[in-house]
């Protein structure tokens, strides 16, 4: 397994992490017992003090997930099911980082907020963060997504553009059981 | 501290022992002086418990062998006191606590760096391995305390208060000791110093998300196992410093020592749950007062009754009284 | 029939099996083999710690539960003889008494120690269980009218037992035949008979269910065995043995006290034979319980030679004094559990099968 030049399959979890990459679990892995706050400041590995981070940042994450900012200090477990998910994001986000590695991101989410998470990786993407998302909802996907790949039971069964499978219905209807 | 419904149920358990044996005691005076030998010694032992969870707390490692650096600290500071002499025999406060500060930092420093030694070569080959964790961790115990007796002889040694630190101030009725006054006033300095440094900095921020998901941390990009270590070794430091107050309270040494106390921190950190520094000091608190009080009512059954009050607080809760999530 | 008095659990490796033919014949022989009176008492104490050690890792080895109260069943065993025999006066009918009351109690203890166990997580339990055998140790000391406090109690056994006892004017391959050597001789058959017990417990199907507990307890649970009723069993069966073993102990000082049946040491020698032997092997126990024992008696005497010989270095000197042989334990302790995770036995037996451990 490699990461641009580097052979990286011995590395442990921090040294990969360390290569600016930053990874939404399934769980989310919020801390409960934390603030929105200290979550977010975790996550941001350059500051040392929630003043420290990034003003301008904070405030398009704040504009791309509204309850982080509401509830800025309260504790993290109080959140949501959806707001978590949102939180979650809005770590991973907190300072630019090279490559997101995102699981299931729409899991339980309500439509309307899986369209403010649609919005925001789009941004991201603008911003030149590569992003691997790993998706059951192939709408999610689709409207995101430049490259696909499908897995089947732990293999990969197709691999190509996401404008291919998109605009091949056949293919869709045989490989996902549904035509979108 | 945030916008939390703060749980004040255990930090009430603490007035409301002390109020509920006040009648059972009867004199006012000889209730307050229980009361704050009990608080002193529970600070004591918070001083001491409150690393030891933190370890475990954050990183899954049972030290049954936390005793060692009780005793070491103890006995590092007998010999430094033996060096100043001319200090801690004079009246004036000052020049005692001139004596008795050095004493602290250098017991601090030597159970640190055995800290250090402890976990590279006792701790951290057996990761993740309870078992081997526990029967290694006894044995390691029981190497310091044979070198102990090596380095130091078998016996008990004395280890008087300075002069200026003896004796008791007058409230009222109540014969208060001096040095019990200021082992509290030591205890509520570690437990401001360690809410500061968990509430405050990022350091304390990491140790307190690590206690909670320690991959997660990891996933974020922080090397967790330095900060173990480091944590580990400021345990065993505070260990060092509990030992040497310790040692004061009894007024002597023993190489034993390590092993008494240890029974009574394992209760107090149960009681007040594994990982948590605010629940180690409702525990210590609670098990200094409960030793005080039957010390004096029923002296026979001290011991039981802190595993009476123990027992009495996992049927309550079961995790101890706050309970670190995702454990 | 000797599969069936083994319980079809052999020893796997010859160089095992002939250690145990040998240490057999050893301990069957010793009065007449080694002579004097402290060979013959480790003999006896290698008797006991056979099965206190072999009923420890039933609880250990098998059931996978860590639990430092363990000395507190050894102790009431012991206790059990001695203040029956105190009271009641030198008779069989005391003996019996007592090792029933103590049985009864260990019954009891041991129904709430394995109950309270599934309340709470391993790690609280075995701090618990340092913190009750801590405050029974002290209970012993204290409740002197009964046991004596810190002196303990000496008593005399019936006299068909005690040493003043010939039962034949001449001695037999050098050896007075007295009441010692029959007490002797009861405390082999019981050790045997017990250990060939725990061996039947453990290779039966019940302890079959305990090892699968002790591997994936969810898993043992989802099959569907009441893992309550299968924990709390074996901890009354392991704290049984033990309370046996302390009556034999007792019986063989005709002495007991807080510190002879009930003290950490004790918990860790246990500890520590239980690891050098290997866990859950019984086996283990009489391999690990005799190494043990007989390093503990004469390594003493080795120290001593070493310490006298560095006498002019104080330090040196000081590190090998035979006072200070709980050291060399500890780190032959803490070598095993590093090196030595299997045991003896378990070395062994890797070592016939041809695995490399």
């Amino acid at each position: 397994m490699s990461f641009g030049t580097r052979e990286i399959s011995a590395w442990r979890t921090p040294e990969i992490a360390g290569l600016n990459i930053a990874y939404v679990p399934e769980n989310m892995g919020i801390f409960s017992d934390l603030s929105v706050k200290e979550n977010m400041l975790l996550a941001a590995r350059q500051a040392k003090r929630a003043s420290q981070m990034d003003e301008a940042r904070l405030q398009w994450i704040f504009s791309l997930f509204p309850a982080v900012e509401k509830f800025w200090n309260h504790p993290a477990g109080k959140l949501s099911g959806g707001q978590k998910q949102m939180l979650a994001v809005a770590r991973a986000i907190v300072e630019p980082r090279e490559l997101l590695i995102v699981d299931e991101p729409s899991k339980g989410l309500a439509p309307a907020i899986i369209n403010n998470m649609i919005d925001a990786f789009a941004q991201l993407k603008a911003t030149g963060t590569t992003i691997l998302l790993v998706e059951q909802n192939i709408n999610f996907a689709k409207r995101l997504g430049d490259h696909v790949a499908v897995m089947d039971n732990g293999r990969v069964v197709h691999a190509g553009t996401m404008k291919a499978l998109a605009e091949d219905d056949a293919l869709q209807q045989s490989l996902l059981g549904l035509a979108l | 501290m945030k916008n939390t419904d703060f749980d004040w149920k255990p930090l009430a358990l603490v007035p409301l022992l002390a109020l509920l044996v006040l009648p059972l005691i009867g004199s006012a005076s000889t209730w307050l002086t229980l009361t704050v030998a009990g608080l002193a010694m529970g600070m004591i032992v918070f001083i001491i418990a409150s690393g030891l969870t933190l370890v475990f707390g954050l990183m899954d490692v049972l030290n049954f062998g936390h005793g060692v650096f009780i005793a070491l600290g103890a006995f590092v500071a007998t010999t430094v006191f033996g060096l100043m002499g001319d200090w801690t025999g004079s009246q004036e406060i000052w020049r005692n606590l001139v004596a008795v500060f050095p004493a602290m930092l250098v017991a601090m420093a030597v159970s640190g760096a055995l800290g250090l030694a402890f976990e590279r070569f006792i701790v951290r080959p057996v990761y993740g391995q309870h078992l081997k964790q526990i029967l290694i961790t006894m044995g390691g115990m029981i190497i310091g305390e044979e070198l102990i007796k090596v380095i130091w002889g078998p016996a008990q040694m004395a280890l008087p208060l300075p002069e200026g630190l003896r004796g008791s101030l007058l409230v009222g009725d109540a014969a208060i000791e001096k040095y019990r006054l200021l082992a509290v006033v030591v205890g509520l300095l570690v437990f401001a110093l360690l809410a500061w440094t968990l509430s405050r900095t990022k350091i304390g921020l990491l140790i307190r998300a690590g206690v909670q998901d320690r991959e997660m941390v990891e996933s974020l990009g922080y090397r967790i196992k330095r900060l173990f270590i480091g944590v580990f070794v400021v345990g065993s430091a505070l260990a060092g410093l509990g030992g040497v107050m310790w040692g004061l309270y009894q007024q002597n040494v023993t190489p034993q020592m390590g092993a008494q106390v240890n029974v009574l921190i394992f209760i107090v950190i149960i009681i007040g749950g594994l990982g948590s520094t605010g629940g180690a000091l409702i525990g210590a608190l609670l098990v200094g007062l409960m030793a005080n009080y039957t010390g004096f009512l029923l002296p026979k059954v001290a011991l039981f009754s802190n595993i009476a009050l123990m027992v009495a607080i996992l049927l309550w809760r079961p995790q101890g009284v706050y309970p670190v999530a995702n454990r | 029939m000797l599969t069936r008095l083994l319980s079809n659990d052999f020893p796997r490796s010859r160089v095992l099996a002939v250690l145990l033919v040998l240490l057999l014949i050893a301990l069957a022989g010793a009065p007449f083999i080694f002579p004097g009176v402290k060979a013959l008492n480790v003999a006896a104490k290698v008797l006991v710690f056979v099965v206190l050690v072999a009923s420890f890792d039933l609880l250990l080895g098998f059931t996978g539960i860590v639990s430092f109260a363990h000395t507190m069943f050894f102790g009431i065993g012991a206790y059990g003889i001695a203040v029956a025999s105190t009271r009641l006066g030198p008779t069989w009918e005391a003996l019996g008494v007592g090792l029933l009351a103590a049985l009864a109690l260990s019954f009891v203890l041991a129904l709430l120690v394995g109950l309270f166990s599934l309340r709470v997580r391993a790690i609280f339990f075995a701090m618990i269980t340092l913190a009750v055998a801590s405050a029974f140790l002290t209970l012993a000391s204290q409740l002197s009218d009964i046991t004596g406090g810190e002196d303990g109690l000496s008593f005399k056994v019936p006299e068909v037992l005690s040493p003043s006892f010939e039962f034949s004017e001449t001695p037999f391959l050098g050896v007075t035949l007295d009441g010692r050597l029959l007490t002797y001789y009861l405390l082999f058959a019981v050790a045997l008979m017990l250990l060939l017990a725990l061996l039947r417990i453990v290779n039966s199907p019940f302890g079959r269910v305990l090892q699968a507990i002790r591997e994936n307890e969810f898993r043992a649970e989802a099959i569907g065995y009441r893992v309550v009723v299968y924990r709390t069993t074996s901890s009354i069966l392991s704290a049984l043995f033990a309370c046996v073993a302390g009556a034999m102990l007792a019986l063989w000082l005709r002495y007991n006290g807080p510190d002879t049946s009930l003290s950490f040491e004790i918990m860790m020698d246990v500890l520590l034979m239980v690891v050098i032997g290997g866990m859950g092997t019984i086996y283990g126990a009489a391999v690990g319980a005799a190494l043990f024992m007989v390093a503990q008696s004469y390594l003493q005497d080795l120290l001593r030679l070493g310490s006298e010989a560095a006498a002019q270095w104080p330090w040196l000197s000081s590190l090998l004094s035979p006072d200070r042989w709980l050291l060399w334990l500890g780190v032959l302790f803490v070598l095993s559990v590093y090196y030595f995770p299997t045991g003896v036995v378990g070395r062994l037996r890797a070592g016939a099968a041809g695995i490399k451990v």
